[in-house]
């Protein structure tokens, strides 16, 4: 817990995290009103959940990331983790603690996000609104799902390299993953090229945990084996990159 | 000054055996296939609670035996056997410039050790309500040996390694923190790193390293001839 608590202090005392909760507070009331919404008033509400969950993302893969890169670096530059270590804490506490310390901030934008696409933009519906619930949980898992596995591999490279560089890595999985793998998919559409075609089955397909659409389309949470099947890749995917963390972690200076 | 451990039947100790070498093994990035050796150890050496002083000069490997007790590094032959609590503390363990002392103890610390560090703080006069990037050298150093003491205290049976904690503390502050070692109750093994200015200095015993040779010598009457023992050193 002394590690947990050492990085949430240290996360609190640079306040950039209340930066983004303001952030998360404002922009899913600010934004749909600068789109021409009169049009079509009954836009406004998902419009509102689709930014909150727009810039949940972007506060996942900017800030949560660069904490983790950067928490990872100072810790281990600092002597924190020797200091640790010879104390008895071992590599995988370590690394859990100071994902923990950044995830227990983060959570603040998270709760935010999920009240105003909960209940800033719940359906009048009762049968909608219901599936409304369930799913916006469904994202929040898979969100979860998807972010934790490379907060703890840019921890883990922050111990190793600058943290530059253990932000880059896992910001640029997470984004090939989200964004980056429908272009390739795109592109694969045209072309019959077995290596491309291979680095696409091996890629993380994040985007499935991406359910912005089915919210603004309001089309239903996932049926179980959807999102248990959607759940299991994810689950594997975190798997490896755990894995991974675990082995680059680095304790001694 | 003196800290109150709580009570503890178990009995700290470091243990060094005949023969244990301490380095730095190589790697195909380094020397191919020769270990660098700082120091060996011709006999056994057994350390029971007390103060110890590590003496020696720069690069002789102080830093590396200290890693070495610690479980950092593994020693390149024999081996050290250390029972009880361990606590390294590097002449380089910092903190975020941004917290206080004050939130450092309150992350490390359960109420009542927090107690015993905000006293240990008054004693060594540390500004705990300073953020630690505007501490002194000195103010930073009295915050590492705070953690270590608390710690030890709370949890009792430490075997707690100090690595150059004196470097930037002014005289007066060294001497206290120097007869709260002397006078404690000798419930841990402290091993300190140290370059002394004293030609006289209080220790139950003494490690050096001299000549690629560890060695370890107890004390008359917990009194060090420093003056003497630093022409000896190479």
């Amino acid at each position: 817990m002394q590690l947990y608590l050492l990085s949430l202090n240290t996360i609190f005392s640079k306040k950039s995290i209340f930066v983004y909760a303001a952030m998360m507070l404002v922009l899913p009331l600010l934004l749909p009103h600068l789109t021409p919404w009169e049009e079509k008033p009954s836009l406004l509400q998902p419009d509102r959940a689709q930014t909150a969950w727009a810039f949940l993302w972007f506060s996942g893969l900017v800030w949560l990331l660069l904490q983790g890169a950067s928490l990872g670096n100072a810790h281990h530059r600092n002597g924190i983790l020797q200091y640790f270590k010879t104390t008895g804490l071992g590599r995988l506490k370590q690394m859990f603690q100071i994902a923990a310390g950044c995830l227990t901030a983060f959570a603040i934008v998270a709760i935010i996000a999920l009240s105003i696409s909960v209940f800033g933009a719940m359906p009048g519906d009762a049968y909608e609104a219901k599936h409304w619930v369930i799913l916006n949980f469904q994202y929040l898992v898979l969100f979860t799902l998807v972010t934790v596995p490379l907060l703890l591999l840019s921890v883990s490279l922050g111990t190793r390299f600058n943290s530059i560089i253990a932000y880059l890595i896992p910001f640029s999985i997470g984004v090939y993953g989200i964004v980056g793998i429908t272009y390739l998919d795109f592109f694969l559409a045209d072309s019959n090229i077995p290596a491309v075609d291979f680095i696409y089955s091996i890629s993380p397909h994040y985007h499935l945990a991406d359910l912005t659409e089915r919210l603004v389309f309001k089309m239903g949470s996932l049926s179980f084996p959807s999102f248990s099947s959607i759940s299991i890749y994810l689950i594997g995917i975190a798997l490896v990159l755990s894995s991974t963390s675990v082995l680059l972690y680095r304790e001694n200076k | 000054m003196k800290i109150k451990p709580l009570p503890q039947a178990f009995t700290p100790t470091v243990s060094v055996q005949a023969g244990t070498e301490i380095g730095y093994s190589s790697s195909w990035t380094r020397g191919m296939g020769k270990n660098l050796v700082l120091a060996s150890s011709e006999e056994k050496i057994d350390l029971a609670p007390g103060y110890h002083l590590l003496l020696a000069r720069n690069g002789r490997g102080k830093t590396t035996f200290l890693k070495t007790l610690a479980g950092c590094i593994t020693p390149l032959s024999g081996g050290v056997k250390v029972s009880g609590g361990i606590q390294y503390i590097s002449e380089e363990l910092r903190f975020d410039p941004e917290l206080t002392a004050r939130a450092i103890f309150r992350s490390l610390f359960t109420r009542q050790a927090r107690g015993i560090a905000s006293d240990l703080s008054a004693q060594l006069e540390l500004p705990i309500t300073t953020i630690y990037g505007n501490l002194s050298k000195g103010n930073k150093q009295k915050l590492a040996i705070i953690i270590a003491e608390t710690k030890a205290s709370v949890e009792g049976a430490q075997v707690i390694l100090l690595d150059e904690p004196f470097s930037g503390i002014d005289f007066h502050t060294r001497e206290k923190i120097a007869k709260m070692w002397v006078d404690s109750d000798h419930e841990h093994v402290r091993i300190i790193c140290i370059h002394p200015d004293e030609q006289t200095l209080q220790a139950d015993s003494a490690l050096t390293i001299n000549n690629g040779k560890l060695e370890w010598s107890s004390t008359e009457a917990g009194v060090i001839d420093w003056g003497q023992l630093k022409t000896e050193l190479h």
